[in-house]
């Protein structure tokens, strides 16, 4: 039977993440753009789709996996035997020990278990899970030296386990059905749930038949049948239908986009029918969205599919490209897209485009406006050294770069932040891995945003640097005077002061500091009062100085200029 | 805010109009740190300076006719505002004369500003206060029409109240962003130890009101009283007031 190629056409978010997920697993040189908005392909891509589909996650997300973590200790493991144990040391002790700690948890897990029955092997990983115990640490090295002998035959024998897990799990069954479950259990669940292999009443224990026979032998099955007789519309592309069995119910977090006129209907979106093949595309939006630490993010270009496709890839290989566990800013490699671009147009081809976000189990959208943009590439210099700025508040850890450039998403100014930085600055400094040039960079960055915002016109850096120097030479006045265990304190008022924007209560406290230090209040802060977001700017660069005048490079200006 | 400059004479000889004297200390202050400020405070015509002042002078002080002999060769100069921003340009102003030796005009004596505190304000819980007044208060009736002259009042005259209240209403036209007459109209002075003086100020002499008196009325107004005064010649070391 001859059979027609298939045709895909851009529509609302989730469906256009879902053609870009279905496209990276099958291959882009698979599909063919017949208009800038459409792809074609013939029915043979569909051919063992289901290893294609695992094989795309296995492959993208393969350093992110428990799996990945476990084979990849062979290397150490091959060193360490090479060189006949020579650094091994103590630390190398306790790392082997959180190995095996980790290994343990992973192997015995319910997900890995599941995965056994599918490997044809005659070893039993459970059995090794319960001879692989950790390895008592020595108080010190000396200790370790003293009984390094005794210390490596027992690594040794757990050598031995451990290359048993590894090469079980390192087999190509081994990654093709860990592999699964890990992407199953990391990537997919982000997107969907309830069906096929995440229903867990399902009776099909391989997950790859489960994925087969639940969605493509339907969709297949559907292409093939006659439809002459089918009274019933898929709500995605219109084709007929036969009965209302497939809905979008499968999808996470009821996904409908608000903002957007279409997406009135999606509140109903149980009730929607599609017909089998769209319920097929719609199980590839895991592979559209790209994600990082159970967040992810899709850049809803709906214009060129090509482009789409593009865009996301750059952000993908951006986040992927450094992913060996540390954690990288969502919205960094989104930004870091928009900073490489060569000319400005190319800067803002993504003006107005729709950013989706996949946050605490939910969607946010954004839509990326002009201003904005120009805002991020106007300071990049400003947001790169924000990357690697964390710090904890209430136990949790925040990053400033993200906190930014949400709020720069958001048409927010920066000021509940920089109060946050500084606020956990005088509290704790341990807990805050930033200095007094960071938070000059936030301010500004929220300069630039608060004159987009409300027309401020002077220099966004000038205000900033002289009041962060009025709170640095300030507080060397302090030193000076053997004062600076008061400084604290001082800077807690005046935060509260700047929260509330009095600035009477921030003038009168000022004010008898300069009087303790027999100065006079600086003109950059009597020139700020009653200019609203300028006195705030002011007031939190000056406080920025007071607090660490040390560290950073706003020092070296003030030097510099002989002050 | 209040501001206490604690200054130092070169001599023991002060001429009695000293309020007039120390004033162009003060303008000459704010004349060598800032300019523009300068410009808007004292060459703008008749605009109401937001500060007042009031001079005491440390024992042993004789005052005679003509002239004061101040023995301590010292004295305290109060100023208040209700506009902090003008207190800390006044501080600064000031702070740049910290000792230094700066000559008073057209007499043969000189000032040194030796310290400047910012003193903490007595908070105002009630709708009564008890004022005692630092420096004489003047109540003006200023004649637009004919003469142009100035009427005094005193507190024995029975003009007194109206005119103050006259000239308040106007003062607070629009500092509160709503009109605030009938407040002003229920304001209360009740006299303790209230008397008439005579003070000499550029070459005239002008009746004004010392001692002590309570002010019932709405909490904010007394606050703003309390700040800024009260009276005519503000500007120029009348009507500052305190609370006991
Ligand atoms: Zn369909």
């Amino acid at each position: 039977m001859k059979s027609d190629k298939i045709r895909l056409t851009l529509g609302d978010w989730q469906w256009n993440a879902s053609v870009i997920g279905f496209i990276n697993i099958v291959g882009e040189e698979n599909v063919c753009h017949i208009e800038a908005d459409t792809v074609e392909f013939w029915p043979e891509a569909l051919d063992g789709f289901e290893n294609k589909y695992f094989a795309y996650f296995i492959n993208t997300y393969e350093k992110t996996l428990s799996w990945y973590k476990i084979v990849n200790f062979q290397d150490r493991l091959n060193t360490y035997e090479e060189n006949n144990f020579e650094e091994f040391d103590l630390k190398a002790l306790e790392f082997l020990n959180v190995y095996i700690k980790d290994v343990k948890r992973y192997i015995k897990s319910n997900s890995y278990k599941a995965a056994y029955e599918l490997i044809d092997s005659e070893v039993e990983l459970l059995s090794f899970e319960k001879q692989l115990i950790t390895i008592k640490e020595p108080k010190n090295q000396q200790r370790f030296d003293v009984d390094k002998s005794e210390i490596v035959n027992e690594v040794k024998r757990r050598f031995l386990l451990l290359q048993q897990i590894i090469n079980y799990c390192a087999s190509s069954e081994g990654r093709r059905y860990i592999g699964a479950k890990n992407a199953i259990y990391n990537i997919i669940n982000n997107a969907w749930n309830g069906v096929s292999f995440l229903n867990s009443q399902t009776k099909e224990k391989n997950i790859y038949s489960d994925y087969k026979s639940y969605f493509v032998d339907t969709a297949t099955g559907y292409l093939q049948s006659e439809k002459g007789k089918y009274k019933y519309n898929c709500f995605v592309c219109d084709a007929p239908i036969k009965d209302m069995s497939n809905d979008l119910s499968f999808l996470n977090a009821t996904g409908f986009d608000v903002a957007r006129k279409s997406s009135h209907v999606w509140n109903f979106q149980n009730d929607i029918t599609i017909c089998p093949l769209c319920k097929l595309i719609y199980s590839c939006l895991p592979a559209g969205i790209i994600y990082t630490y159970n967040r992810g993010i899709y850049i809803n270009q709906t214009i060129k599919l090509k482009d789409a496709v593009r865009i996301n890839n750059k952000i993908k290989s951006r986040i992927l490209r450094s992913q060996d566990g540390s954690m990288r800013p969502i919205y960094h490699a989104l930004v870091s897209v928009l900073h490489e671009q060569e000319n400005d147009s190319a800067k803002y081809e993504l003006a107005d485009v729709q950013v989706v976000r996949y946050e605490n189990e939910s969607y946010r959208f954004n839509i990326l406006a002009k201003p904005m943009l120009q805002i991020i590439v106007n300071s990049k210099k400003e947001l790169d050294s924000l990357i690697r700025v964390n710090f904890i508040e209430n136990g949790r850890n925040i990053n400033v770069y993200d906190e930014v450039i949400g709020r720069i998403f958001n048409n927010q100014n920066l000021f509940t932040l920089i109060h946050k930085m500084l606020y956990g600055k005088l509290s704790d400094a341990s807990k805050c891995y930033f200095n007094g040039s960071h938070v000059r960079n936030v301010l500004i960055i929220n300069q630039l945003i608060c004159s987009r915002l409300g027309g401020m016109k002077m220099d966004n850096t000038y205000l900033v640097k002289k009041s962060r120097e009025a709170g640095e030479s300030l507080r060397n006045k302090y030193f000076n005077k053997d004062s600076n265990h008061k400084l604290a304190g001082i800077c807690y008022r005046l935060l509260n002061a700047l929260k509330t924007t009095n600035e009477n209560m921030f003038m009168d406290v000022t004010l008898n500091c300069y009087l303790y230090v027999n100065s006079q209040v600086p003109k950059v802060i009597t020139d700020a009062l009653g200019r609203g977001k300028d006195f705030s700017t002011m007031g939190y660069a000056f406080v920025s100085g007071l607090i660490d005048g040390q560290d950073g490079s706003g020092n070296k200006e003030k030097k510099a200029e002989g002050e | 805010m209040r501001i206490k400059v604690d200054i130092e004479t070169g001599s023991m000889e002060l001429p009695i109009d000293y309020r007039r004297k120390f004033l162009s200390y003060i303008k000459s202050a704010f004349e060598d740190y800032n300019q523009e400020l300068y410009t808007e405070l004292y060459e703008m015509g008749s605009s109401p300076k937001s500060f007042c002042f009031s001079i005491y002078f440390l024992p042993e002080v004789e005052i005679g006719k003509e002239e004061i002999i101040l023995r301590s060769k010292r004295f305290t100069a109060w100023f208040t505002t209700p506009d902090i921003l003008m207190g800390v340009h006044l501080i600064n102003a000031l702070m740049a004369r910290r000792n230094k030796w700066f000559p008073l005009a057209d007499c043969d004596n000189k000032l040194r500003t030796l310290s400047i505190n910012n003193v903490q304000e007595r908070p105002i819980t009630a709708n009564t206060a008890l004022f005692r007044i630092l420096s004489p208060i003047v109540i003006r009736d200023h004649d637009n029409k004919e003469m142009k002259k100035d009427w005094y009042y005193t507190y024995e005259d029975s003009e007194f109240e109206i005119i103050w209240k006259r000239n308040l209403k106007a003062e607070l036209k629009n500092k509160f962003g709503r009109d605030v007459s009938s407040d002003i109209n229920e304001l209360q002075i009740k006299p303790i130890k209230l008397r008439k003086t005579v003070v000499r100020n550029y070459d005239i002499y002008i009746p004004c009101t010392i001692g002590n008196f309570i002010l019932e009325g709405e909490r904010y107004l007394l606050e703003y009283i309390y700040k800024a005064g009260i009276g005519s010649r503000r500007s120029l070391g009348f009507g500052c007031l305190d609370i006991v």
